[in-house]
């Protein structure tokens, strides 16, 4: 019994161990996303296109991801976690932007993963281009915590 | 107004009508019947017909390809015969209906564009009250998309989507903003989601939802019904969010696997009706967060049969107000899973089944005498720290667990309570049944199995030596015959190994010290008295109870894999729990269902049983043995290669058993292995191969049959059934013989030597006692154990 026990503790150690280098972590650059395969920290959904997708990364390395901008903001405002980078996607182009750089469109017209309708764009510039087509209103993303 | 001026537009008025009847008579008028579409005429597109009719008007389209897009602004019939097919060319939607109150049914719908920005549909629906029936939708990006389509009715159509990526593809059936709309009998494969938002009071009926990614999305949808859905092989089956007073029932729910792989999903609802659902083989039965929400709010979980599933239920530690009664957890491998850890609070586990459950029912009322709390310290860490499910079917996790129970400092708190278990489970009755391909489910199924036990060969020790004849046997499940040949040059293990085996309830020892081997198509019998222990050794060898020792049935071990032991063992237990309202091929169908097998009615066996003729038969209504047949056809289900029987004519009458014998007879002839207890010399002498004589939780002799004089040497007891009110007299009788005799209930005992045996029913014929059965069980000064 005692090679049982011992072999359970050395197992447990082992996956504490492998936990710790497997968490995600992220010092620089955007995160990781395997799209159709993580689940949105939030909702628990799939998460399946980069337009929507967003992420942050926490003082301590963990990332959550998410599958709509909306998600993120309702997630952080409950949880309130020390965040070192809030990450969303260029609706056009789905590229990685810092989300304190970006224009939000918040627009019924587009139809999000969670019905947020909220997009980002890395310019306003495109973000007013998009209000001009499709409606809506463009928001900073420090407003999007005061709702 | 002057007479000559009312007379001019009496004229105009005649004129114009003179012109309508005129142009009305050129073509085939819609009042004198449909307006024909064909490739032959005498229209020969839809839009031309379309725009002459009248409101209210038919169109009758034939066979024929006809050119996309189609726009319907006028609220009439549109009814394809022969299947004709509007061609989208791969651009935009296909068809568009933006008249209320229209009619579209029995066309084939293709190829409409691709982009999800334009949400390019098959059919899209934007105006109330329409009906969009009987059609065939293929190679379209969204299906039937309602948008604002109020009351609307989308039937039995079949929806096929684009071959793309998930992502990339559309919603076969997308409801927004269209309250009161009802979705029935349609077929969807292969598409995205089938999403419903915003739209209250919806009816989702009967629909069959197969390889997408989410089965049924809901979102803001309150009041709605959803019944009788079959939702498999998607990633999630149901999600429902954001709504309240929902009710879920009869829906079969399973295969689901994707990377949520949630039978039912809930998140943030309110007042939720979940009942009579069939959850089987999810990564996760029901998941439940936040729900409910309101204070005042209570979410209820009824008559569910929660099976096979990795998790049966997964709720967050915050869940609350929840109430699980009457529900069946059958074989999940973590039954109730806490995210994070810890314990529930507030929620009630009421009159639950739980395959698990360890307790006994003493007093015979059907619930278990002792409450229902799992205590397990690997699940209790593996709530904590999830990476540790890499480890959860290793023996790391059963050595944990040992120690905790070892070591109660360490015990994690229950977490949660069922004060009143079930004995057996629930059968809800009435839901779907399910089509495709169940053999191919099968099939996957038993690869899977393969592939575990290939993985488990890295665990080396003593699972790992037990895989190569898992594997053998698996491979004979799969491949039939050959198989077995294969299995056989692979492997001479026992089919049954028992070393030790010893099962204490608290400081009562039922079965101590126990040990022996049962080959590959032997019949063995456990021979002894009530109350033995024959029936504690059965369920301990199908892993059942926590016992000590080691017993492997198959290649797998009892104590830590006895949901794989038991499903290579068909069981027939000693006392059955039929759904006496269900027929017998509901019953049959629903066992099948959990087994993941062939319909049970096509099975060679069921003919064998004499089933066939009573499929329609309610079960409540069939007699003792006709019961006994079912419960062996249901353990047949899978063609399991190990039969365990405890008892199984304890309640039969004497032809009865004597026909069912001849059924055991011929599955050994067909190369089952069976181990059955019996405490009837008569039955272990017409089927067992070998018999282990048990006495006091013992084995205290075992071998063949003409090797079992030594045993009977102490004699042995006759049980006989006389006729009422000659009991008293027939002990008289016997005790004048010089026989140990007692009153026996209705019946009497008496010992006798083993040469004798006859000698009690010949003096009690000669006494004028009639005599209508007998039983013959070995002498055991002691009686104990169950």
């Amino acid at each position: 019994m005692r090679v049982w026990v011992a072999a359970a503790v050395l197992a447990v150690v082992l996956a504490v161990g492998i936990s710790a280098c497997g968490s995600g972590s992220v010092v620089n650059g955007p995160p990781e996303v395997r799209y159709g395969e993580d689940v949105c920290d939030e909702c628990r959904m799939i998460i399946s296109d980069a337009r929507f997708a967003a992420a942050y990364v926490t003082a301590g390395g963990d990332v959550r991801r998410f599958d709509d901008i909306g998600d993120m903001v309702v997630y952080f405002s409950r949880v309130h976690e020390d965040v070192v980078a809030f990450w969303v996607h260029d609706y056009g182009t789905k590229v990685w932007l810092r989300a304190e750089e970006a224009s939000f469109v918040r627009s019924s017209s587009v139809q999000t993963p969670m019905g947020h309708g909220l997009v980002a764009f890395a310019s306003r510039g495109e973000a007013e281009a998009f209000v001009r087509e499709h409606g809506g209103e463009i928001v900073e993303f420090g407003e999007l915590f005061e709702q | 107004m002057s007479t000559h001026r009312i007379r001019f537009r009496w004229a105009v008025a005649f004129l114009l009508l003179g012109l309508w009847w005129v142009s009305a008579g050129a073509r085939p008028a819609d009042t004198r019947g449909p307006l024909v579409v064909s490739p032959d005429g005498p229209y020969v597109s839809i839009q031309e017909a379309l725009a002459v009719a009248s409101p209210g008007s038919t169109v009758e389209v034939r066979g024929g390809v006809y050119t996309g897009p189609l726009v319907v602004e006028k609220s009439v019939r549109l009814v394809g015969v022969d299947w004709p097919v509007i061609e989208g060319n791969g651009e935009g939607t296909v068809v568009k209906i933006v008249a209320p109150d229209v009619y579209f049914g029995g066309f084939v719908v293709r190829n409409s564009g691709d982009s999800l920005d334009e949400e390019n549909s098959g059919i899209a629906v934007e105006a109330p009250r329409g009906v969009v029936e009987g059609n065939r939708l293929e190679e379209t990006l969204f299906g039937i998309y309602l948008r604002e389509a109020t009351d609307t009715v989308v039937r039995g159509n079949v929806i096929e989507s684009k071959a793309l990526d998930v992502p990339r593809r559309g919603d076969p059936i997308r409801v927004w903003y269209s309250s009161g709309a009802v979705i029935e009998n349609n077929v969807v494969r292969q598409g995205r989601d089938v999403i419903l938002w915003y739209s209250e009071g919806l009816t989702v009926r009967g629909n069959r939802v197969e390889g997408g990614r989410y089965g049924l999305h809901f979102m803001y949808c309150d009041d709605a019904l959803i019944e009788d859905n079959q939702l498999v092989n998607n990633s999630v089956g149901a999600f429902l969010m954001y709504s309240r007073r929902l009710h879920l029932r009869r829906n079969f729910i399973a295969y689901n696997r994707g990377p949520s792989g949630f039978g039912v999903g809930l998140k943030d609802m309110d007042d939720a009706l979940v009942e009579r659902n069939l959850l089987v083989d999810n990564r996760v039965g029901i998941f439940v967060d936040n729900s409910p929400r309101e204070i005042d709010s209570v979410m209820t979980y009824t008559r569910n049969v929660i099976a096979y599933n990795d998790v049966g239920v997964q709720l967050q530690p915050s869940a609350r107000r929840n109430r699980y009664e009457a529900n069946s957890f059958v074989e999940n491998q973590e039954q109730v899973h806490i995210a994070g850890g810890g314990q529930l609070r507030d929620n009630v586990w009421v009159e639950n089944f739980w395959s698990d459950y360890a307790g006994y029912d003493a007093d015979g009322d059907g619930i278990g005498d002792v409450a229902y709390r799992p205590q397990r310290l690997f699940e209790d860490l593996m709530g904590r720290y999830p990476p540790l499910q890499l480890f959860r079917y290793s023996p790391v996790a059963q050595a944990l667990d040992f120690a905790a129970q070892a070591v109660p400092l360490v015990r994690p708190q229950p977490k949660l309570q069922d004060r009143a278990p079930r004995m057996v489970p629930v059968v809800p009755s009435g839901v779907p049944a399910p089509e495709g391909r169940p053999h191919v489910i099968f099939g996957l199924g038993m690869v899977a199995l393969v592939l575990g036990g290939v993985a488990l060969v890295g665990w080396g020790g003593r699972v790992g030596g037990r895989v190569g004849s898992r594997r053998g046997l698996v491979v004979a499940s799969v491949l039939g015959e050959r198989g077995r040949e294969m299995q056989e040059d692979v492997n001479m293990d026992p089919m049954v190994r028992v070393r030790a085996l010893t099962k204490r309830f608290g400081h009562f020892v039922a079965v101590r010290d126990v040990d022996f081997d049962v080959a590959r198509g032997e019949a063995v019998a456990l021979w002894g008295a009530n109350g033995a222990g024959k029936t504690t050794i059965l369920r301990c060898l199908l892993g059942l109870y926590p016992f000590e020792g080691d017993v492997v049935v198959g290649g797998y071990h009892a104590r830590w894999q006895g949901r794989e032991v038991r499903r290579l063992v068909g069981f027939v237990p000693q006392e059955l729990s039929f759904h006496d309202d269900l027929s017998v091929e509901e019953t049959l169908c629903f066992y099948a269902r959990l087994r993941k097998t062939t319909p049970a009615l096509s099975s060679d066996w069921v003919e064998r049983l004499g089933l066939e003729e009573l499929a329609g038969r309610i079960v409540g209504e069939l007699s003792g043995g006709m019961k006994q047949r079912l419960a062996l056809a249901v353990a047949l289900l899978g063609d399991p290669p190990i039969l365990f029987l405890d008892e199984p004519t304890a309640n039969l009458d004497v032809r009865s058993r004597r026909e069912f014998f001849e059924l055991l007879q011929q599955l050994r002839g067909a190369g089952k292995t069976i181990l059955f207890s019996s405490h009837r010399f008569d039955e272990v002498a017409a089927l067992a191969d070998r018999v282990l004589v048990v006495e006091g939780g013992r084995v205290v002799s075992g071998g063949a049959l003409e090797d079992l004089a030594a045993v009977l040497e102490d004699g042995v007891v006759v049980r006989l059934a006389v006729a009422p009110g000659q009991v008293e007299e027939a002990v008289r009788v016997l005790r004048k013989l010089g026989l140990e005799a007692e009153r026996n209930g209705t019946g009497v005992w008496v010992r006798v030597p083993s040469c004798r045996k006859v000698e009690p029913i010949v003096a009690l014929a000669g006494a004028g006692v009639l005599v209508y059965d007998f039983a013959l069980e070995p002498y055991a000064s002691v009686s104990v154990g169950g």
